[in-house]
């Protein structure tokens, strides 16, 4: 061999080494160096989480009775994954066929460019299941299960959904459930991120996944939603399930057991009901139309707090917004005509108190000292009226109800005969005196009751309100076109006195300051959750034998404790109890017509409600409580409130004592179902209410 | 030293070319083709049609006999027969023009039953071996005619290539051509004419339309971080990365790799059959495959050293060429540091024509090593 091929070929083997060389470079660089970037791209691709939808807990009453449950129901799906492996026009074909063919079983037509939109909805995972139409009939299930081919991609699947065992009964406690929106999801999601952060458990949300909406299905939505399954995949680039790395099965939600008897609480609507159509279409002396656009009665344990009754009338139909609320049914729910039955009146209603307030300001007056020695014990009411002496307000003469006269008048009497102008004085000697008893003596004495705040019940309530001087000048400053006045007056402290002017109240917090005072002045937390529980074994029932390790139960708990000085409590309690059995009583005419076994203290309230310009007819409340002298202290605080229905004696009180009645005597009536309902069984009816005379409030 | 015993003589003849068989090369191809069977086994056992470890199998004991044949029979019959071999693959290549099917916007394949012919590949010896028999000619001037003629022969199948077109082969008989005109003593002034015409031709292919827009993809797609969708080239290179470096050292374990279960490289059976020694094998199992195709070119080089003559020697060195540039492009390109450009792994990746190719060029290489005292 010559020279030069010999130097030529050694060219080749150099530049053979440093090929070769180059490659173990570049695979120590990669598999050495960098190997755990890659690796975690490796595994981002190709590990999948599916996710399962887990049932949610039932909603039981007191007593276990099932008042939301779950049934199972067939939905039609698909998965994008397999659909985006046909072509396109082979795709196009098959939505159009399976929009014709589920045409052909609704009632309602099913528009190939919903589907294709629903399929491509990118907030779902490739290999999810997404929902296309719910409650498929049998014949569709098995028509889908015999052309699979036809239909590649789309599979039936079962899933629980809620139902209500007594229809509209409580849906305003209970709320409803519903598509999650995207607001919600995103809420969710952020949620979901800071527990994944903390290392908390989070029950995932999927999109289209149903969510508390109202009512305790949202309050307790975290207790009651189930854990959702979770399925950890390995696919493959096609996205096809190579193996399965993890499986979680779903869990069922948490059971949550109210305090409410479902039993107490129909009958309670009922009479609502009964005494809202009595009323409609009347009108009082005045001629201001009885239009009760709501009406609520609440029945509490005073010594635990436990709401028995929770009643609010107009209702809803919850089974109606299961499946997300279309736009009439929005609409009817919405409709002012309707008076917006999604409100629970009973803890979200404001309304003036009335003369029911003087349990406050007689409260304030006995802590405060104005009627013990040297200050007189009581007001001689000659004439009716209360006028303020060199007085330059626009108002400087308070009267009675009717311009009754009260004569001498004590804490006892003005309680029982409700004089209004016994509480004017107190009122006024509250102001006269405001820099020994403070601006705000009642305000104060409100508050002790839990008025003008939130009680803290587990579910959406309303704060009411209590006006104070201070907040009235805030209001000015802020806003002087619409608050003109910035001043407290001495007349507004009297109007404070009885219950009237900017004071509003929830029919619970009314209730709740009377179970304060009928226990002795020990103010609980009003409780409409008795126990949250897991059950042991998922696939039976809730009740006693199968509460798993994981309950949550209620205590009471003690929020304020009121203290009462001499005798005035008893002064205060002979008052209450004789607006009901002494002749002179506010109630003695209705106690009288329906009366309750034991000793029973109550009080009426007649409020102003609307103005000059647009007049309203009164708002009639009524409170009771006991049975008193019982060692176990009184059993019931309960309240009724009928906006626009005129004097508290007259339709409130009657109303009270009527729910409460079968309560106390042990015969309540049965709850209906909705299927008795739909046979047209009803409850017992109630006697109609007589609105015909009046008595002075 | 006159031997007196005739019959040992004949025994101790040690220009017989059956004593000079090279079994390192041999080792270093079963090595390399049984590491390939279980190769393209993994990477093909979740595809539908079912793993491909049958027809591999075959190809390996066809392969077997054709490398067979190619040693057994002296290699300046192969080169005397060489003008034929290379009308036939000419033939062919016009052939597959008119009669192949089209696969991944090539008409380079003859379908034919359940198998596909690349004449491409059979032409690369047939090429070798005419180009060796021109330049290996005594009375080569090594000058601008030696230089045309080879040319020439080299450019005929070449341009039937760019027909189809090819890329990858291209460069395959480029390299080869380059490396024997090299080896084969072309003047130096004329080579780096050569080089100088190559560099501009390949600067002005690439800035003209000559070549569709998915070819300069791949010839100029190295590893990115982000791909965009429709670069497939990209994405094919993104994924091997991934899956080679996720291997690590030791590699998942075999039939473990989760980017080759879950068949994340396209074309992971054949031209990125890489991917799946690094991922399951790890860089441990990668060395021991480079050093099995570090081995067959030393021996390769080896031959074309021993050659008898000059023939011999531009066989080996066209072997060679071939082989280091199938495992430079193809293992570079599934790390990223070659463009794509669809050249299978020698010995290992899935494919008759391939391994065939490959089998009856070690032959020739092998024929060449035998017959050194000849």
């Amino acid at each position: 061999m010559d020279e030069i091929p010999r130097f030529r070929m050694n060219v080749l083997a150099v530049v053979c080494v440093v090929l070769f060389a180059g490659l173990l470079t570049r695979l120590w660089y990669l598999q050495g160096i960098d190997r755990e970037t890659f690796e975690a791209a490796s595994r981002e691709q190709r590990i999948r989480v599916i996710h399962e939808p887990a049932p949610r807990g039932l909603i039981l009453d007191r007593n276990g009775v099932i008042l939301v449950n779950n049934t199972l129901t067939t939905v039609v799906g698909a998965t994008r994954q397999d659909i985006n492996e046909l072509k396109p026009e082979a795709r196009d074909a098959m939505f159009q066929r399976l929009a014709d063919k589920l045409t052909s079983f609704y009632a309602s037509p099913v528009k190939k460019a919903d589907l294709i939109d629903k399929v491509n909805d990118v907030r779902w995972g490739p290999l999810q299941f997404i929902p296309l139409v719910e409650n498929a009939p049998k014949e569709l299930e098995i028509f889908f299960a015999e052309h699979t081919e036809d239909f590649p991609g789309i599979s039936v699947r079962r899933k629980t959904v809620r139902t209500y065992p007594f229809g509209t009964t409580a849906s305003n406690i209970l709320g409803y459930v519903g598509p999650i929106n995207e607001k919600e999801y995103a809420r969710k999601a952020a949620e979901e991120k800071a527990a994944t952060v903390k290392g908390e458990a989070f029950k995932h949300y999927e999109p289209d996944d149903e969510i508390g909406k109202l009512g305790i299905e949202a309050s307790l939505e975290d207790r009651l939603r189930g854990k959702p399954g979770k399925r950890i995949v390995e696919v493959s680039r096609t996205g096809e399930i190579i193996r399965e790395i993890r499986h979680e099965q779903p869990e069922i939600g948490d059971d949550v057991w109210l305090t409410i008897d479902i039993n107490a609480q129909s009958w309670g609507e009922w009479v609502l009901l009964q005494h809202q159509q009595d009323l409609r279409g009347k009108h009082d002396k005045e001629g201001r139309p009885f239009r009760a656009p709501q009406a609520s009665a609440v029945v509490l344990s005073p010594n635990t707090g436990e709401i028995v009754v929770a009643a609010s009338v107009p209702l809803f139909n919850p089974a109606a917004l299961v499946n997300g609320i279309s736009t009439p049914t929005w609409k009817e729910l919405n409709d002012p005509k309707n008076y917006y039955p999604l409100n629970n009146y009973a803890l979200q209603g404001q309304y003036a108190p009335g003369s029911t307030f003087k349990l406050v300001t007689a409260y304030a007056a006995v802590e405060a000292g104005l009627l013990d020695p040297p200050n007189p014990s009581g007001y001689d009411d000659t004439n009716g009226k209360y006028t303020l002496e060199g007085c330059a307000d626009v108002k400087c003469t308070f009267r009675n109800a009717a311009n009754a006269v009260g004569g001498y008048v004590d804490l006892t009497t003005s309680i029982r005969k409700s004089n209004d102008v016994f509480y004017y004085w107190l009122g006024h000697r509250f102001w006269a005196h405001r820099n020994q008893y403070t601006e705000t003596a009642i305000q104060n004495a409100a508050k002790q009751f839990g008025f003008g705040q939130k009680t803290g019940v587990q579910i959406v309530e309303a704060e009411g309100n209590i006006p104070t001087p201070e907040k009235r000048r805030q209001a000015h400053k802020e806003n002087p076109t619409a608050f003109p006045n910035g001043n407290w007056f001495t007349g507004d402290n009297l109007n404070l006195a009885i219950g009237q002017g900017e004071v509003l109240v929830t029919p619970l917090q009314l209730t709740n300051a009377y179970a304060t005072f009928a226990n002795g002045g020990t103010r609980y937390q009003p409780q409409i959750v008795r126990m949250v529980s897991r059950r042991a074994d998922p696939k039976k029932p809730p009740g006693p034998s199968n509460v798993g390790t994981d309950v949550t139960i209620m205590r009471p708990v003690k929020q304020a404790t009121l203290k009462f000085t001499g005798n005035h409590y008893e002064r205060m309690m002979d008052g209450f109890i004789g607006v009901l059995n002494s002749s002179g009583g506010t109630a003695h005419k209705a106690f009288n017509n329906s009366p309750l076994p034991g000793t029973w203290g109550g009080k009426t309230g007649t409020a102003q409600a609307g103005s000059k310009s647009k007049p309203k007819a009164d708002t009639s409340a009524f409170v009771i409580f006991g049975p008193m002298g019982n060692a176990a202290g009184p059993a019931y605080a309960a309240s009724a409130i009928l906006p626009e229905a005129g004097f508290g004696a007259d339709i409130a009180a009657p109303t009270a004592l009527r729910i409460l009645r079968p309560l106390v005597s042990g015969n309540l009536p049965t709850a209906l179902t909705v299927d008795q309902k739909a046979k047209g069984q009803t409850l017992p009816s109630v006697p109609g209410l007589d609105v015909s005379d009046s008595i002075a409030d | 030293m006159f031997p007196t015993n005739v019959k040992n003589f004949r025994a101790r003849d040690m220009t017989a070319a059956w004593r000079h068989i090279d079994y390192l090369l041999i080792m270093a191809m079963v090595v390399l083709g049984l590491t390939g069977l279980a190769l393209v086994h993994s990477a093909t056992r979740f595809f539908p049609e079912g793993s491909y470890i049958n027809r591999q199998a075959l190809f390996l004991i066809a392969g077997t006999g054709v490398c067979v044949m190619f040693a057994a029979v002296d290699f300046t019959v192969w080169t005397k027969w060489a003008p034929w071999l290379y009308g036939a693959a000419c033939a062919m290549l016009v052939a597959v023009l008119v009669l192949g099917s089209e696969v991944n916007n090539t008409k380079g394949w003859f379908v034919l039953g359940p198998f596909q012919l690349q004449p491409a590949e059979p032409g690369k010896i047939a090429v070798i071996l005419m180009v060796a028999r021109f330049l290996g000619r005594d009375d080569q001037t090594r000058g601008a005619r030696s230089l045309a003629g080879a040319l020439l022969i080299l450019g005929l199948p070449m341009g039937l290539i760019l027909l189809q077109p090819d890329l990858g082969s291209i460069l395959v008989y480029l390299l080869i051509g380059a490396g024997m005109l090299f080896a084969g003593g072309i003047r130096g002034r004329y080579l780096v004419a050569l080089v100088l015409v190559a560099v501009v031709g390949t600067v002005g292919i690439l800035k003209s339309d000559t070549l569709q827009q998915y070819q300069k993809d791949r010839l100029t797609t190295f590893a990115r971080e982000t791909c965009p969708v429709t670069d497939k080239a990209c994405y094919n290179v993104q994924q091997a990365t991934i899956a080679i470096s996720s291997g690590g050292m030791t590699g998942y374990g075999y039939g473990k790799g989760p980017q080759t279960r879950g068949n994340f490289v396209p074309a992971q059976q054949t031209d990125f059959i890489f991917t799946v020694a690094g991922e399951e094998l790890g860089f441990a199992g990668s060395v021991v495959i480079l050093s099995m195709f570090a081995l067959m070119c030393w021996r390769i080089w080896l031959a074309a050293m021993v050659a008898p003559n000059r023939e011999g020697q531009l066989i080996c060195v066209g072997v060679l060429c071939m082989i280091v540039f199938h495992v430079f492009e193809s293992v570079g390109m599934c790390m990223g540091i070659m463009p794509v450009t669809g050249i299978p792994l020698p010995l290992i990746s899935s494919g008759g024509s391939s391994i065939l190719t490959v089998f009856a060029c070690c032959g020739l290489v092998q024929s060449v090593h035998m017959r050194k005292w000849s």
